[in-house]
């Protein structure tokens, strides 16, 4: 138990940010990694596998949130219909001096939550965009390009004007 | 090699490290020529590191074990299973103010001692299986050491304490919550002199509330929690213990709501 307590532990930073990027709220985000805690330690089994193990955990969360949700006759909004579509193709130039932990929370808190959390598992968590499209139940290819709009729709929200748009040379697919 | 700009979503890939290689290649090959490009791909380095920077650990705790499932292993077994009083009298009066039993202050003292030390984020002595069981042990199978999960309070602590008569066994469980609150139930065999109505014996910050049964007293308290969510968390206690039943799920959902409608408790 001392062992699966300490496996918890090691990652309840990235727990909390996953859920504030789910709940957009500290407090639930708070409750929700308590919840996540709890249902993991009543496990029966664990996998002893790391990478399946921070994957387990992250979906026991991912789980306790919908279940929350459903309690509270909520409806979530996880996939790309409302997403606002930003536009691709294009570098962005951009004043990095702008980026800070504390321009980054406040611009996450801009984004929508599908783009919260893709920014969440891959950037905070470090989930690969393969682990990503298995927790989230979408193709990496979807992960890519939703994760490509977050980041964009982020510097936008961090640097609002300070944004310029160069014009693409050449376009490539993306992959 | 296809030198043509790589868009967006592909620098996005890039910079986490998602290109196969060859195409890797490509977009490496692209920066050191495009001195406006290596800059965002350096953007898109520099934001995702700072997201990964922010993380913050909550102040949360986690449970030694589990207390959460009915059935699952013996801390379940113990908290949700084992039960409950001979509660002799089947109407039991509600509410009331009484005498506080002589002791109160020594309650409230080792409250004060666990509720104002000890860690913030993972307590290092919250009980285990073994210290659940050696409690049920001491008090008798027919104490009540309930779960309150669903009032987002986890067990932090069982110990033996000292109050009443030498002769009495006394258990002081403490529970934290995620907002500050520390609430205690202190189970003291044989009733400790404590009247079997539930009664309320202090008024808000320092509340506490005491009942019996014909083989224990329970005295629960808090100081500054939010009075409807305490007063709840009595009742339903009270409540429970009468009817030799862990918490029925209309209450637990109670619970839950009613602590998201209170105030967090003073830090």
């Amino acid at each position: 138990m001392t062992e699966q307590r300490a496996r918890i532990a090691a990652y309840l930073g990235r727990l909390n940010g996953y859920a504030i990027s789910l709940t957009g709220n500290r407090d639930r985000a708070r409750d929700l990694v308590q919840d996540c805690a709890l249902r993991a330690m009543a496990a029966r089994r664990w996998p002893g596998d790391e990478p399946a193990y921070r994957a387990w955990l992250f979906r026991i969360l991912r789980n306790a949130f919908f279940d929350e949700e459903r309690r509270s006759g909520r409806v979530v909004a996880l996939d790309d219909a409302t997403e606002p579509v930003a536009e691709g193709g294009e570098t962005w130039r951009f004043d990095d001096s702008l980026i800070s932990s504390l321009t980054v929370r406040i611009g996450l808190t801009k984004l929508s939550p599908p783009h919260r959390e893709v920014i969440a598992l891959v950037d905070l968590a470090g989930f690969s965009y393969g682990e990503t499209a298995a927790l989230i139940g979408v193709p990496p290819g979807t992960v890519m390009s939703r994760l490509s709009r977050a980041r964009h729709c982020l510097l936008l929200a961090i640097g609002e004007s300070n944004v310029q748009p160069l014009p693409a040379r050449a376009r490539k697919a993306a992959k | 090699m296809n030198t043509s700009r790589p868009d967006w979503t592909q620098l996005n890939a890039y910079v986490d490290g998602e290109l196969a290689p060859p195409e890797a290649a490509e977009v490496a090959q692209s920066l050191a020529g495009d001195r406006e490009l290596a800059i965002a791909a350096a953007t898109l380095a520099k934001l995702k590191a700072t997201v990964h920077e922010s993380a913050e650990v909550p102040d949360i705790e986690i449970p030694a074990t589990s207390v959460r499932r009915v059935g699952h292993g013996a801390i379940a077994a113990c908290l949700l299973g084992i039960l409950v009083l001979a509660v002799a009298a089947l109407s039991i009066p509600l509410g009331g103010a009484g005498a506080p039993p002589p002791w109160l202050d020594k309650a409230w003292a080792a409250h004060e001692a666990w509720a104002n030390a000890g860690p913030t984020r993972i307590a290092v002595r919250e009980p285990n299986a073994g210290q659940v069981l050696a409690a049920v042990s001491r008090l008798g199978a027919q104490a009540y050491l309930p779960d309150l999960t669903s009032a987002k309070l986890t067990l932090s602590r069982i110990e033996p304490t000292a109050l009443g008569s030498p002769d009495r066994e006394a258990m002081h469980l403490g529970y934290r919550g995620t907002r500050g609150c520390r609430v205690s139930l202190f189970i003291l065999t044989g009733g400790a002199g404590l009247p079997r109505a539930f009664t309320q014996l202090g008024q808000s910050p320092k509340q506490s509330y005491s009942w019996s049964s014909a083989t224990h007293g329970y005295l629960l308290m808090a100081d500054g929690m939010d009075q409807a969510r305490l007063d709840l968390i009595a009742r339903s206690l009270h409540q429970a213990t009468r009817e030799r039943a862990p918490l029925d799920v209309q209450t637990r959902t109670a619970l839950r709501e009613s602590r998201d409608k209170s105030i967090p408790c003073p830090s």
